[in-house]
Parts: C-alpha cells; structure tokens; sequence
C-alpha cells in the first residue's frame, strides 16, 4: 500500500486510516463531523499528499501540454496554476487536474492519487508517439511520491497565511501561487482548495520513509515540522487535522466533482460501464476552444448528437442519505443515477450529484432516489448547497 | 464497564461477532443495539432505518440499516424473535449511538428461542476477548 510522507504521524493520530485509492490515509481524527464543521467555521488542515504531481520541463513543455489538456495555460503567469482536463480521444474525462506554470519552461500537473500513474503513462506513449517524426524538448518526471502536499481551508485560513508566511492569500486570485519560506523551509503556495472555503496549499519536495523506490526511502526531513509549526500557530483558531472523510463531505457540499464518481473513462480492468465527458458533467468553463486537444473532435460530435446525460446536484426532501449508485426517477420513470451523495453534516440532510436525462438537468425538478427500494422524494438544486452568503470562500463577512 | 483500548464493553450483556449487543429484559423481550466498538468504527451515525414493528427476523439475518456520514451498515438480529417496538428517539437523534451505545437501543425484540439462540452470543467478557484479538 502506498503512504504519504508522515504516514506514521496519521497513524498515530487518527481514529480511523484506510485505503484509499491505494494508498493507506487518515479518513478521520476525530470524527466527520467534526472535521467538516471546523473547516466551515474556522480552519482545518489535510495532509493530501497522495496528490500526484507530474512534472513537465523543456521549450516543449508548454505545446504537449497545450494538446493533451483541454484549458488554455498559455497565459496566466508564472507561478499560477489553471484547472484543466485530460481527455481520452473519446472525449471522456481522464482526470481533471491543476497545471502550475513554475517559469523557465517548467509545469507542475497536480492530479488524482487514483490517476497520476495512468495519467503518466499516458503523457509518456503520447510523447514517443510524437517524437517518432519529430524529436521534443520535454522531460516528463512523476514525482508525487516526493512531493509534500497540504491543504490549509476555512474562514480562518487567510490569518493562517499572513502569520506563517507573510502572504495575504486574498491578494492572490484562485490558482495563483508564490514561494515562501517556513523557517528556512522554502515552499509554493497557492490559493486554492476542494472544500468551498477559502483557502491556501502548500507543495515542497520532501525525503518518503515509503517511497516505492527502496533507495530513496528516508525520513522526512520538513513534512512532520512543517505540519505540526502549523498545526501549533493554528491553534488560537481550534484548527483540528482533517481526514479524506471530510474532505469528501466538504466538496460535496461546494458541489464539486471528484474524478471516479462524476467524471470517469472507461478503463482496462475497470468495472465502470460509462464515460463522462466535461460537458456532461459540466465543466465547459476548462475547454478552451481555439485551440486543437486531445478528445476535442469527440466532444464537438458530441455536442451535435446532444447529450446522453448530464450532471444535476440534488438535495432530499424526505428523510434518507443518497449514495453513489442509487437509481433516480422522475413520476415513476428512470432517469438517471446517483454518482455521489452523504448527509450534509452542516444542513443535516441528505444531498448528492446525480447524472440524468439532460432535460431534468436543471434546479428546481422534483425527483425521487431509491433507498432500498423505497422512492424517497428529492428536490434538484444549484450549488454549492450551504448558503454562499453565509458559508464558503465568498461569504459576506 | 469492560475497557479494551479504548473500547467499552457493558457487562451484563450478550454480544454478536457483527458487534450487536442483547440485553435481556425481565419480561422476557430484549432490547438490540450496537456497541461502542461498532459506533466508533462506524463514525458519526447520520441515519438509522429502523425496522418495522411486527416484522419476523431470524438470528444473524438483517434487521436494520445504519448509516454513518459515510457509509451504510447492516445490523444484524442476534436473535429470531418479533420486532415489538422501535426506538424513535433515533430518528431525530442518531448520533445518541455515537454518545451513549450501549443506551440507544434500536429494537425491542419478543425472542422465539432465546435460550437456544444465547448460546451462538458472546458474553461480556467473551467478547471483551474477542476485541482483543481483532
């Protein structure tokens, strides 16, 4: 099983650690709820660690990824980063990821923990495919086993940020990052999150007592200290460690996507049956048109057959927990299913992310789920699901 | 109490190897609920399906799900019998299996056979064993 850098601090810290994705994590140090709350109310901190971070260097860097990611990063700045898509030659989602412009023809691809290895290998026979005819100047190097990764997200993040690093993280828009220094221990920095609040990550290469390549398994020298010199200047806030189980409830509720519920491929090995495009899941806002990618040709077919499917966040009116898998219908008829769900820990009711016959693909449709083959009645609505008045990176304050 | 770690474990009572536990009242019925091991590897308790009164369980056959935040659990019946009662307090208060396991009882069972059945249960300090080996 794969494990992150201070994998033993989580095992001795959490009540529960579990497999996820391959890699053995910290899904609860206290409990969910609890978690989930601090991160809305106050600040909490993930060790998300098990992120991949590929790596792309060469003047043809910025080309490749160009083509084999749907957003434009032609044009935001070094150090920022752009959410964009890889895309099958189907059109469907491969993952969807955060590309950092480092500067000097440098990229950083963050990614899923449960994709980085395909996404690599894939990056890698697209290049020699391409370099069959003419050569590249583009090193391409997985280093998500070395690369350090926590989230730091909540209201009380901002003043988090300004007492460690001296860095108004509301001075920089969504994505854009900057290098920092903790006591000696340089870092990037940027604003950025999966929980709906506002937010900040930080990423530094760090020594893996677990690395799967036996010669470079050491201990950390900076992880441990950087995530306990947080977790001690986070204290006036009640910042509490959080696990993967709330992150989950926490996108969930800002009504994100995950990559293996709402956007997935059809794989080799997999059980999956279907294959979501962005514009099925509603990611339009990563394609960037004027530009040729990969699964571009798939989805402007796809968008004159219309579409098969398409994602709708509900939330439920009678009593129940919606989860993945579960069936949808609308007066008696099937419609779609369930890709994600749980009990909003901050409205107590049961919400979730569905895929539909696109005319239900609007807030507002009353529709039911099936919970153990009773029709509980569910109300289609727009995220994010809390009150973004009260709750949320953009809360009135 | 019986402390195992950081488990309780409520004497007096029978447990399954599912981590329900029995207590047999004096009339004769028993009330069902699940122990504090169970509450903490499930984690925060969202929702409890409780089953209907009148319904006919076998032993170790589904009685009821329970919902964490996270996912969904069976609990089991440690004993065949009728469901004769059903714990409401649970359906507005979950999260009572979280604080008080051994006191948020979810089904009140009228046994058919329950000295037959009470042999396939633990008692306290068998189960506290038990535990200990997992």
């Amino acid at each position: 099983m794969k494990r992150v850098h201070i994998f033993d601090w989580h095992k001795a810290n959490a009540k529960k650690v579990e497999e996820f994705a391959g890699w053995e994590m910290p899904i609860w140090y206290s409990s969910i709820k609890e978690e989930h709350l601090a991160v809305r109310n106050g600040v909490g901190i993930f060790d998300v660690s098990h992120m991949g971070e590929i790596f792309f260097r060469g003047k043809d860097a910025l080309k490749f990824l160009q083509y084999v990611t749907t957003n434009d990063i032609s044009r935001p700045p070094a150090i920022s980063g752009t959410y964009t898509l890889v895309l099958n030659e189907r059109g469907a989602v491969k993952d969807e990821t955060l590309v950092f412009n480092m500067g000097n023809d440098t990229y950083m691809m963050v990614c899923d923990s449960d994709a980085f290895e395909k996404l690599y290998a894939w990056f890698t026979s697209i290049k020699g495919a391409i370099e069959q005819y003419t050569k590249l100047d583009l090193e391409i190097e997985n280093k998500t086993y070395d690369y350090v990764m926590f989230s730091i997200q909540g209201p009380k993040a901002r003043d988090l940020a300004m007492e460690l690093f001296g860095v108004d993280i509301n001075e920089l828009w969504w994505f854009k990052a900057t290098e920092v220094e903790l006591d000696g221990i340089k870092m990037i920095l940027s604003r950025s999150g999966y929980t709906g609040e506002n937010g900040f990550e930080v990423y530094f290469e760090d020594a893996n007592p677990y690395h799967p390549d036996e010669s470079k398994r050491e201990k950390p020298e900076k992880a441990l200290y950087v995530w306990e010199k947080i977790l001690e200047a986070g204290k006036k806030y009640d910042i509490k460690p959080c696990g993967l189980g709330a992150r989950d409830t926490l996108r969930l509720e800002a009504g994100y996507t995950l990559y293996g519920n709402e956007t997935k491929e059809l794989q080799l090995l997999s059980t999956d049956i279907d294959e979501v495009t962005p514009l099925q899941a509603n990611l339009d806002f990563a394609l960037f048109w004027d530009k040729e990618f990969i699964g571009k040709d798939a989805l402007l077919k796809q968008k004159e057959r219309g579409l098969p499917s398409k994602m709708v966040h509900f939330k439920m009116v009678d009593k129940g927990i919606p989860r993945a898998g579960y069936k949808v219908y609308k007066d008696g008829q099937l419609i779609g299913e369930v890709t994600s769900g749980t009990m909003s820990p901050l409205l107590g009711i049961g919400i979730g992310i569905a895929f539909v016959k696109p005319e239900f693909a609007k807030p507002g449709v009353e529709i039911e789920i099936e919970i153990r083959g009773q029709e509980k009645k569910a109300l289609t609505v727009a995220p994010p699901f809390y009150d973004p008045k009260k709750y949320g990176a953009f809360r009135e304050m | 109490m019986i402390e195992v770690g950081e488990y309780k474990v409520k004497e007096g009572l029978y447990y399954t190897k599912e981590h329900e536990w029995v207590q047999v009242l004096e009339d004769g019925n028993v009330l069902v609920g699940i122990s504090d091991y169970a509450q903490k590897e499930l984690g925060d308790v969202a929702y409890v399906e409780l089953p209907e009164v009148g319904k006919e369980v076998k032993q170790f056959e589904v009685l009821c799900e329970i919902e964490s935040v996270k996912a969904v659990s069976e609990v089991y019946a440690p004993v065949s019998g009728e469901v004769v009662e059903v714990n409401g307090e649970l359906e507005d208060a979950p999260e009572k299996i979280n604080e008080e396991p051994y006191e948020a009882w979810i089904a009140k069972i009228k046994p058919e056979n329950l000295e037959e059945d009470l042999k396939n249960l633990m008692d306290a300090e068998a189960y506290a064993k038990y535990l200990e080996s997992l």
